[in-house]
């Protein structure tokens, strides 16, 4: 997979990796290499700046945890993070619809 | 390269403020993680260690994503940079006033002018580091400082000033340079606040 076609779509992937559960930012690294069966493998050094950029955004929001007694950042998807990832869901159907459509369609 | 040499780095690179220990902190765990998973698969403790800290990333590379991607960092490396900049300016105004002004003065016998003078425009150079220091607040600025990697052109753009102002104290009007020196860190500010919107006030996901 295209490292820099990943990184454009990172944003979308961590928001919709933390809507439902909130997690450190190793989970989510794990999370997202499992769930894409090893395909999106980033160096992990890459998710902690979007992570931190989605949450001066207002998109996620976070806090400090202790978990099996070490401290973590745990990360969550904040109500204007839900909103962003609806419209971007809606947004990305609408695109790989197109996208698929011209790219099986005949000349 | 072991975990506690990166993170040093890391450190080195991101300054000293409390994002950026918040940022070597998450690192630091993120690297205890990684390289724990890795001993669970037999990988020795020295190689996961080193193995995790391979796969994060160079410290400068991913300190310099940090500063352009999350404007906190940025702000705290750059607020420091730009108030001993505006302190560094202002007592070049200082220095310049004392150094050229308050002799021929003195000469006169206007010793109490003179130095009242040098107070007043030293005030004068303090109140532009406070302006400065409020318009640090908007993170647009911080933004484009950090984007265009502009710590360099600041320096520059101090450096400028101060020899305009050297300059024109030496053609007898350095009052007027003084006054324009400020009213152009001033609108400087002004100008790239109005530019640019602050990331927090941003609600896509294309801005993050």
């Amino acid at each position: 997979m295209n490292r820099q076609r990943l990184k454009g779509h990172l944003p979308l992937l961590l928001l919709t990796l933390l809507e439902s559960t909130p997690a450190h930012g190793y989970a989510v690294l794990e999370a997202l290499r499992r769930r894409s069966g090893g395909r999106f493998d980033l160096p992990e050094g890459t998710v902690y700046p979007a992570l931190h950029r989605l949450e001066a955004s207002g998109l996620l929001h976070s806090r400090w945890e202790v978990i099996a007694g070490r401290r973590r950042r745990v990360y969550a998807t904040s109500r204007k993070g839900q909103d962003a990832l609806t419209r971007e869901r809606e947004a990305w159907a609408d695109f790989s619809g197109a996208v698929a459509a011209v790219l099986g369609g005949t000349p | 390269m072991t975990m506690d040499r990166y993170l040093r780095q890391l450190r080195r690179w991101l300054g000293n403020g409390p994002h950026a220990q918040r940022v070597c902190e998450e690192v630091r765990e993120h690297l205890l993680d990684a390289s724990d998973a890795r001993q669970r698969q037999g990988v020795p403790p020295a190689d996961a260690e080193r193995e995790a800290v391979l796969r994060f990333g160079e410290p400068a590379s991913v300190a310099w994503m940090f500063c352009k991607q999350a404007p906190a960092v940025a702000v705290e490396r750059i607020e420091s940079f730009l108030l001993l900049g505006s302190a560094a300016l202002s007592l070049t105004f200082a220095g310049l006033i004392i150094a050229f002004g308050t002799p021929s003065r003195l000469v006169r016998g206007e010793f109490l002018e003179a130095w009242g003078y040098a107070a007043a425009e030293s005030l004068l150079g303090w109140v532009a580091v406070a302006i400065g220091l409020a318009l640090l607040r908007p993170r647009a600025w911080i933004v484009n400082v950090a984007h265009r990697a502009a710590p360099f052109a600041f320096l520059l753009g101090v450096t400028g000033v101060a020899l305009a102002t050297f300059f024109g104290h030496r053609t007898g009007d350095y009052e007027y340079w003084l006054y324009l020196a400020h009213g152009n860190v001033l609108a400087q500010g002004v100008l790239a606040y109005h530019r640019f919107r602050p990331i927090g006030d941003r609600t896509t996901m294309d801005s993050a």
